[in-house]
């Protein structure tokens, strides 16, 4: 019998450990660089802050997922410790980003005294998503050749998508959970194919529809093919036929090929992750350094501090997996990856254990987004799936994409709080 | 020593110290998982109910089809201001979620007898997956006229008349959802061990606040006050509806 004091210990164990994992990271990138060993506090810093956010929430509820934070704290540590030697700069506006992101979690954790109470808010979420996003296409700001950043005052700039993901996991959620009946048995038939009934369908694909065609125009491909992913992949869950998803593949197959042919920006990810050495120093560019960099790294890596990484474009957020590939070889990759792994199940094993549909239909859908995210990028870069930009959640640099994802993993604390059954309640 | 030793070093004890990490996560996690879900089965087999372990299993393969839709069980009187912006108006949206009152016992695959009783077994030692107090709609503060009872006898439900299948005793009620299916096999949420009755047989759902009873293709057909449904039709109070050898009758409220 584990009570609740046995899993805050092995969190606090794990995360202990995981701050040996970092410190141990950052004392090289210290010595390496020849900065004082005592610079490494920076980097348990990063793990420290969400040491104390993890404190916090058992302040206000200690009956929640003992096992994300851990998991977090290692690859958000492991991304700094990277970005560190990439760009001192960004590395401390990353260090604050970080500790401002796990005080935002914490005050998630106590704002939503119900996780349930965000279903009644799947309205206002879905169109503030596309307010979002429609007013980063009208004013938004420019930064290699896309424009995704809304400028917010001169002070510093802001990038909609990234919170738009979690808004719309609240409003497919919450829509479909009070429908997921209907979606599952109240089908016609058409063409040998059960579907369901515009009434009941049509809401969603429309949302749908239009959150794609703004991502499809504003260059965001990455986004695009997340949001289908995360339709796709919520509707199947909720009704369990596998015929909706097949359906919705073919339609994404034909829209791919669609797109190739339209979209000159389309066109030019799928021929340059056909071949790279089209143009080499010029499209193929960004893919070929990240290949570069996964060849240099080989097998064991070249260790931290050994310079690398500069000539990658986006190095600091996009391609970071291929700077630690670089400097961790392939097997920090795969252990990158397992980490990965591991989040994403223990997220689905959340929505599995939640005793409410909404619940858990969110945990599932923040287990996809961050899943199909890092799917997405890591597919990129290793050059299985045309490259398109989208961060890889907590090691990227990027103040918006940390915040929202600590977000995200609030969110999954709160479900692992309000809707799991806890030992002993009964 | 040499700089480069130590960066190797310093390396290869990262990779080993982050897969000993994943390894310690991942052992724990799962030990953690096995424990939940012992925990689970043990609550079940004492209850004695070998179809209810598949019923709970499936409802595990499906998490969200299966749960009670809880937002639902909330006082209608908080419905309207909680979305004040409506992208596109959903139809049944309007009128008062009557339908989704009952929580997780009709829209359960399996024996729907057990799972109607659920709700009243709050008591029962046993209910360890059943509603439990941090979700049940019952502590909620709900401004509401009518007390809970009252309410759970007012919603929309199938009376059962007469049945073959020894677990439909007559006079139960059956509470309905969204969408119930009916038939014979598991995957149904009202089940019926009757030979006449197809495995999928009917359908009754709410389409724009309208209870619409749908014949999905069965061989022995559905009938409501003895004729027979072309496909689907409009449910009104107290409509007898027979299916195979058993007859149920529906009430709105």
């Amino acid at each position: 019998m584990t009570g609740i004091q046995d899993d805050r210990r092995t969190e606090l164990l794990l995360l202990l450990f995981a701050a040996l994992i970092v410190g141990v990271g950052s004392a090289l990138v210290c010595v390496g660089m020849g900065l004082p060993v005592l610079q490494a506090a920076r980097g348990l810093a990063v793990v420290g802050a969400i040491i104390a956010g993890a404190m916090m929430l058992d302040l206000a509820d200690p009956r929640r997922d003992r096992w994300l934070l851990p998991i977090v704290a290692v690859l958000a540590g492991i991304g700094f410790v990277l970005l560190w030697q990439l760009s001192a700069r960004d590395a401390s506006r990353q260090l604050v980003w970080m500790i401002t992101g796990s005080g935002i979690m914490v005050a998630v954790y106590y704002l939503v005294e119900d996780v349930r109470d965000l279903a009644r808010l799947k309205y206002t979420s879905g169109v503030l998503a596309i307010l979002l996003v429609g007013l980063t296409l009208a004013f938004g700001v420019e930064k290699g050749g896309a424009r995704l950043w809304l400028d917010v005052g001169g002070l510093f700039t802001f990038q909609p998508t990234e919170l738009v993901k979690v808004l719309m996991c609240i409003f497919l959620a919450g829509y479909i959970s009070e429908r997921h009946e209907l979606l599952r048995e109240d089908t016609r038939n058409v063409g040998g194919f059960q579907m369901p009934r515009l009434r009941h369908i049509a809401p969603l694909v429309l949302m749908v529809l239009f959150a794609l065609a703004i991502f499809v125009g504003q260059r965001d491909l990455g986004a695009a093919v997340l949001f289908f992913g995360l339709f796709v992949a919520m509707t199947y869950i909720a009704t369990g036929r596998k015929a909706y998803s097949v359906i919705a593949l073919v339609l994404f197959a034909g829209g791919a090929v669609a797109a190739y042919y339209s979209f000159p920006h389309v066109a030019t990810r799928v021929d340059m992750w056909l071949n790279p050495w089209l143009e080499p120093t010029d499209r193929g560019y960004q893919i070929l350094q990240g290949l570069f960099a996964l060849a240099e790294g080989g097998l064991l890596g070249t260790g931290f501090a050994t310079g690398g990484g500069g000539a990658i474009p986006a190095a600091t957020t996009d391609l970071i997996f291929a700077v630690g590939a670089q400097q961790l070889g392939l097997a920090g990759a795969v252990a990158i990856v397992l980490l990965f792994a591991l989040a994403t199940y223990r997220s689905f094993a959340i929505a599995w254990q939640s005793t409410d549909s909404f619940g858990a239909l969110l945990a599932a859908g923040l287990a996809v987004v961050f899943s199909l995210q890092a799917l997405v990028i890591i597919g990129g870069v290793i050059k299985l799936i045309p490259l398109t930009g989208i961060t890889l959640p907590f090691v990227s640099y990027g103040g918006t994409s940390v915040i929202v994802n600590f977000i995200a993993l609030a969110l999954l604390m709160t479900i692992s709080r309000d809707c799991v059954l806890h030992e002993g309640e009964r | 020593m040499d700089l480069t030793i130590i960066l190797t070093i310093g390396k290869y004890a990262i990779l080993v110290a982050i897969y000993v990490f994943v390894l310690v996560v991942f052992r724990g996690m799962m030990r953690q998982l096995a424990a939940d879900s012992r925990r689970e089965h043990a609550g079940e087999a004492g209850a004695g109910a070998g179809s209810r372990q598949i019923a709970r299993r499936r409802s595990r393969v499906r998490p969200a089809a299966e749960r009670a839709a809880r937002p639902e069980v909330r006082p209608p009187s908080r419905e309207p201001q909680a979305e004040p912006r409506r992208p596109v108006e959903p139809p049944r949206e309007a009128e008062p979620p009557v339908p989704d009152i009952e929580p997780a016992a009709s829209s359960v695959p399996g024996p729907p007898e057990r799972r109607a009783t659920r709700i009243d077994l709050l008591d029962d030692p046993e209910e360890s997956s059943g509603p439990q107090p941090a979700v049940s709609p019952e502590p909620e503060p709900a401004p509401v006229s009518e007390p809970p009872s009252s309410r759970e006898a007012s919603s929309p439900h199938l009376l059962v008349l007469e049945s073959v299948d020894e677990s439909l005793d007559a006079g139960e009620r059956i509470p309905l959802s969204a969408a119930v299916t009916i038939g014979r096999s598991e995957e149904n949420s009202l089940q019926v061990a009757d030979r006449f009755i197809s495995s999928r047989h009917a359908l009754v759902c709410l389409r724009d606040g309208r209870r619409i009873l749908v014949d999905r293709g069965s061989t022995n057909g559905t009938f409501v006050n003895g004729e027979r449904v072309e496909d689907e039709v409009e449910l009104s109070e107290g409509d007898r509806i027979a299916v195979g050898n058993t007859v149920v009758e529906y009430h709105a409220g």
